[in-house]
């Protein structure tokens, strides 16, 4: 390596090195791998005029095969409140994954659900649906 | 018995897809600091930049079964944590970005005795007043970034990367020498 490319590494290393936490974090993040998962990529992510007045309001859709999941974000201070829908409808038992452990809570007959107190940060719903197979969502900074 | 460097990331990658955590953690310690080089030198102050990195994983997490390429993986990481990025800086009511390396203010460790600390600080700030481009290349390829993945971070094709690493250390030397 380049004499100046090898001083820029001790450099960095000695004043801004990649903090142990992320190493953590990265690490503990493959307890989330669920290989047999249906992964639904969001394909939509819009903030309607008008939102903000009380709080904002983002609305994301998560598209998979044969399943969308529709998603509304309300921002109460540093919380998030989640409503949203599970199309085709169906009852489902919902793990919302974040920055500081899982939130569960049920889905109706209709699809929809709600549940509040995420934390703001990366956030991902886990379905399990009646049949036992499981669908996710991409992980996204909600 | 192989050190860890001998194995390939593509092999790295098809003992993750099994399930096995130690070569998880092998990549993680292979790409993190490539990662965290990436979202400082575009410029994320600390925690935005962790938060960029630690969302690369989670997608790699997500996508690991599905990756083309398994070799490549590093170029791929590369290409996810620019997107990352870039979508930090576009956050509605993201704060506004602060200067790379603003807020390191490590406690100097014991190596601090050994290497010349002033003359460090110095090259670190040299750096830091150059191009994104040049910043980025230099910081990344400092942590043993390969070229395919300095060409994923930055979006050049891969055979620019070296022409413009040569410029970019002169120019930095220059700077140095003033």
């Amino acid at each position: 390596m380049d004499e100046l490319l090898d001083e820029l590494r001790r450099a960095f290393e000695l004043l801004d090195p990649p903090p142990p936490a992320l190493f953590e974090a990265a690490r503990a993040a493959f307890a989330f791998r669920d290989p047999d998962a249906s992964l639904a990529e969001l394909t939509r992510d819009s903030t309607p005029a008008g939102a903000g007045l009380r709080g904002t309001s983002r609305l994301l859709t998560f598209t998979g095969e044969n399943v969308t999941v529709e998603l509304q974000v309300s921002s109460a201070g540093p919380v998030r409140v989640l409503t949203g829908r599970l199309t085709p409808a169906r009852p489902a038992t919902l793990c919302v994954r974040h920055s500081r452990g899982e939130t569960r809570a049920q889905v109706d007959e209709s699809g929809h659900f709600v549940t509040g107190g995420i934390p703001s940060g990366q956030v991902m719903l886990h379905f399990t649906l009646p049949d036992a197979t499981t669908v996710v969502t991409s992980w996204s900074r909600l | 018995m192989r050190s860890e460097v001998d194995v390939t990331a593509g092999e790295l990658v098809v003992r993750a897809r099994k399930g096995e955590a130690a070569a998880w953690d092998a990549l993680v310690r292979r790409y993190t600091p490539m990662l965290w080089s990436v979202a400082r030198s575009r410029g994320l102050a600390g925690p935005a930049a962790e938060d960029a990195v630690q969302a690369t994983w989670l997608r790699l997490v997500q996508r690991i079964d599905t990756l083309w390429e398994p070799e490549s993986v590093g170029g791929w990481l590369a290409t996810v944590c620019r997107n990352e990025c870039h979508a930090l800086f576009d956050a509605p009511f993201a704060p506004p970005p602060r200067p790379p390396g603003d807020d390191a203010d490590p406690a100097p460790g014991p190596e601090s005795r050994s290497v010349d600390r002033d003359r460090l600080e110095r090259l670190a700030a040299a750096l830091r007043a150059m191009p994104e481009r040049c910043r980025t290349m230099l910081r990344m390829l400092a942590s043993s970034a390969t070229y395919t993945e300095v060409s994923a971070a930055l979006d050049l094709p891969v055979g620019s990367v070296g022409p413009i690493r040569a410029r970019c250390l002169r120019r930095l030397r220059g700077s140095l020498d003033e």
